[in-house]
């Protein structure tokens, strides 16, 4: 009896190649080459998975809800494989792919409890799928700068714990101007703008209306509220280290309860 | 340094006026003001705001609070009360947006021409690095060329008084455009809420004329464009409305509206919100002479042609109700169905129920059925389907019933929408470039003693160690002026 590949097959698969690459980082740094192996493995998957889902529908993807949770998990991986500093927390990226690997689950479980068919005529849904795409890359980058900041606050607490000298804890990273920490930050905040953006010109475009206070719009509105408090923070009053660490992982929370709002 | 020391860095005892300025343009103040609204945000988000409806409408307002204290309980009374139901449109918000403007200006003011800025006796928050030599030149001279090698990094420079310290900065332009652009999208939020208006759920009958209003001195003439039948071919989507303008009775211009697409004539801007299916219904009686109509939304006003206006979605129609029990008021929702409507007539004790039947997707046109009730019988003696105009013998007199489409519309003018959209863009622009080329900036201040010259390099970040780029700044100045970079120190 044959089964026919699905998407939550593909999803599945992206699961397991994350958590085979967060356990070869825990292992030791000798596997990093077949860490990242999975990790660029998970996000073909979770790509994948998405065109499974586009071509079954015979429409665009990402435009039902639940996509922009698992779209948001395969942007984080992007992200992850774009931070050169991903290695300054021994932490940092088992945590990314934990942060992920439950985004993906929260995902299907989402579909399976309820899949929304695409509504919108052809023009709205060009609209939603450019700001959807905005929005799960904005997503991607807070949970990856989110979980390696949260993974940073971990080792800097086990460095104190151990009574190391202050200076060194991560002084590389409080060092760096693009700390594993806090790099996807600002990109993501443009993304999120460019989404919110997309999401009113669309919205005007189409229906006469830019803003209409629905509940995903609202909670896109409060993260990007947040994250604006954190361009100031760390563009014009300079914040590095710990205090932009503790706002990034903060930032995971906001940005969760904002998928919560697009994704349901 | 806490809050209190940040506070007292910017208060300048000798100058109130000068610590306002500060205190203002502080970034500090625009986070706490971007706190606050966002908590208010979060209210508005966590909590059911006040429909615009129930703000204009007193019965619709008290319908509104009796279902929120249904849903809610005794807390809908702390929600009213404190007016967190109102969290979208309140005083405090607008007051706080206000203040983030005033806060934003001056920040504006302040990155452009930054004569505000802490003077060298007490130097910002941030890293310095110091680096001296011996003077083989007049301290005058020397400093000249600490200036001319800080231009050569492309810095902006700005001299203080004394003559001992400078101040520079490089990238603020894309911080400024960021700036810049957040103040345009709140400048056009409120001149759209002070100069917007919008005419909703326009209904136009084919050729009927409808003046614009609104000082525009323009009137509008829809045509349906039909497809292969009266009614249309089914597909509602794809029926274009022709929109003419007239000005004193002369067109003056014309446009088409498609679905999802909006047309715009000077500066107004037109969408198609649907094209509704409507029954036009005559009666004569056997002589030629009008009989008089009557329908349930026109009350007792009598026609000698009613307009029955359908709906083509099948999502039910929900009445609110209010419900006396012991005393308290409650919502109730009925529904109705949106496809059926009644005609009367009076003289003859005679009713009409009709009801509109959506063509399904494997017929071409939509059907109408008329059915004829006598008096208080529950059972008609008379039914009818049609698909086009008809006239048909309903108890010796005859009727006419005329299917057509109106158009739909909503139109208005918002003036600030552009200007949002171009701060909206303006911001993103500012954002993205601020994150691939990070503001830096520099205090340098000079102390010249016993034949020596001290430079004190500050950034004016915050945080534990010295940034790379001042690192690399002050390496690459000692190296053309022959320093020695002495110590690092951090406040």
């Amino acid at each position: 009896m044959s089964m026919p590949l699905s998407e939550t097959h593909l999803i599945l698969a992206a699961a397991v190649c994350l958590a085979g690459s967060a356990a070869l980082c825990i292992v030791g740094t000798r596997w990093r080459v077949a860490e990242r192996a999975l990790v660029v493995l998970a996000f073909l998957f979770l790509t994948g998975s998405m065109a499974v889902s586009a071509i079954r529908q015979a429409g665009w993807p990402l435009l039902a809800p639940e996509e922009a949770i698992i779209a948001s998990a395969a942007g984080a991986i992007l992200w992850h494989l774009l931070n050169k500093n991903r290695r300054e927390s021994k932490w940092g990226s088992p945590l990314v792919y934990a942060t992920v690997v439950a985004l993906v689950i929260w995902g299907i479980a989402r579909g399976v409890a309820e899949r929304t068919p695409p509504t919108g005529d052809r023009g709205q849904q060009v609209w939603w799928l450019a700001a959807r795409v905005a929005l799960a890359l904005a997503c991607g980058a807070f949970v990856e700068a989110g979980s390696m900041a949260l993974a940073q606050l971990v080792t800097a607490r086990q460095r104190r714990l151990q009574a190391l000298p202050e200076g060194e804890t991560s002084r590389s990273a409080a060092e760096s101007d693009n700390s594993s920490g806090q790099q996807a930050l600002l990109p993501g905040l443009s993304l999120l703008t460019a989404s919110l953006l997309i999401t009113a010109v669309g919205g005007q475009y189409t229906r006469g209306v830019a803003w209409s206070w629905t509940r995903a719009e609202s909670w896109q509105l409060l993260a990007w509220l947040f994250y604006t408090i954190m361009w100031f923070a760390f563009v014009l009053l300079g914040w590095r280290g710990r205090r932009l660490w503790g706002l990034a992982a903060t930032g995971l929370a906001v940005t969760l309860a904002m998928l919560h709002a697009v994704g349901g | 340094m806490n809050t209190r020391a940040r506070f007292a860095e910017l208060l300048n005892p000798e100058d109130v006026l000068d610590s306002l300025w500060r205190v203002l343009t502080a970034p500090h103040t625009t986070m706490l003001l971007l706190i606050i609204i966002a908590a208010l945000v979060c209210v508005a988000t966590l909590i059911p705001q006040r429909p615009a409806e129930a703000v204009s409408d007193p019965s619709a307002n008290s319908l509104w609070l009796a279902s929120v204290r249904e849903s809610y309980g005794t807390a809908a009374d702390w929600f009213i009360g404190l007016r967190l139901v109102d969290a979208r449109r309140s005083v405090l918000l607008r007051g706080l947006t206000g203040l983030l403007t005033l806060n934003l200006l001056l920040g504006l003011v302040d990155l452009i021409d930054p004569r505000h800025l802490l003077p060298p006796s007490r130097p910002p928050e941030g890293q310095t690095l110091t680096a001296s030599t011996l003077l083989a030149e007049t301290p005058q001279q020397f400093f000249d060329r600490v200036k001319e090698a800080l231009r050569a990094h492309r810095y902006r420079l700005l001299a203080g008084s004394s003559g001992s310290w400078l101040y520079a900065d490089r990238f603020i332009l894309f911080v400024a455009l960021a700036y810049i652009g957040l103040l345009l999208t709140i400048g056009g939020l409120a001149l759209s809420e002070r100069t917007a208006w919008w005419e909703e759920d326009v209904t136009l009958r084919p050729g009927q004329v409808r003046p614009v209003g609104h000082g525009t001195g323009l009137a509008l003439r829809a045509e349906v464009s039909e497809g292969n039948d009266g009614l249309g071919s089914g597909n509602r989507d794809d029926e274009p409305t022709e929109l003419i303008f007239l000005r004193e009775d002369l067109k003056v211009g014309q446009t088409t509206l498609r679905d999802h697409a909006p047309a715009s004539f000077a500066g107004l801007w037109f969408y198609p919100t649907s094209t509704e299916p409507v029954l036009l219904v005559q009666a004569q009686d056997s002589e030629g002479r009008n009989l008089a109509l009557q329908t349930p939304q026109t009350g007792a006003a009598r026609f000698t042609q009613v307009e029955l206006r359908f709906r083509e979605d099948d999502s039910p129609r929900y009445l609110v109700v209010l419900d006396l029990r012991f005393g308290r008021q409650l919502g109730r929702r009925f529904e109705q169905k949106p496809n059926e409507q009644y005609v009367i007539v009076p003289i003859r004790d005679l009713s009409l129920r009709l009801v509109y039947n959506p063509p399904s997707p494997a017929e071409a046109a939509p059907a109408f059925q008329v059915e004829a009730f006598r008096g208080s019988e529950t059972s008609p003696f008379y039914q009818h389907l049609f698909t086009s105009k008809e006239l048909v013998e309903i108890a010796g007199d005859r009727y006419t019933f005329e299917p057509e489409r109106y158009a739909v519309i909503r139109f208005g003018r918002d003036p600030g929408l552009a200007i949002i959209f171009i701060g909206a863009i303006l911001t993103l622009g500012g954002m993205s470039l601020s994150a691939g080329q990070r503001l830096r900036r520099l205090w340098v201040v000079a102390h010249f003693a016993e034949g020596e010259a001290h430079l004190h390099f500050t950034s004016g970040t915050a945080g534990d160690r010295t940034p790379r780029w001042l690192g690399d700044l002050v390496q690459s100045v000692a190296t053309t002026l022959a320093l020695d970079v002495q110590s690092t120190q951090s406040r």
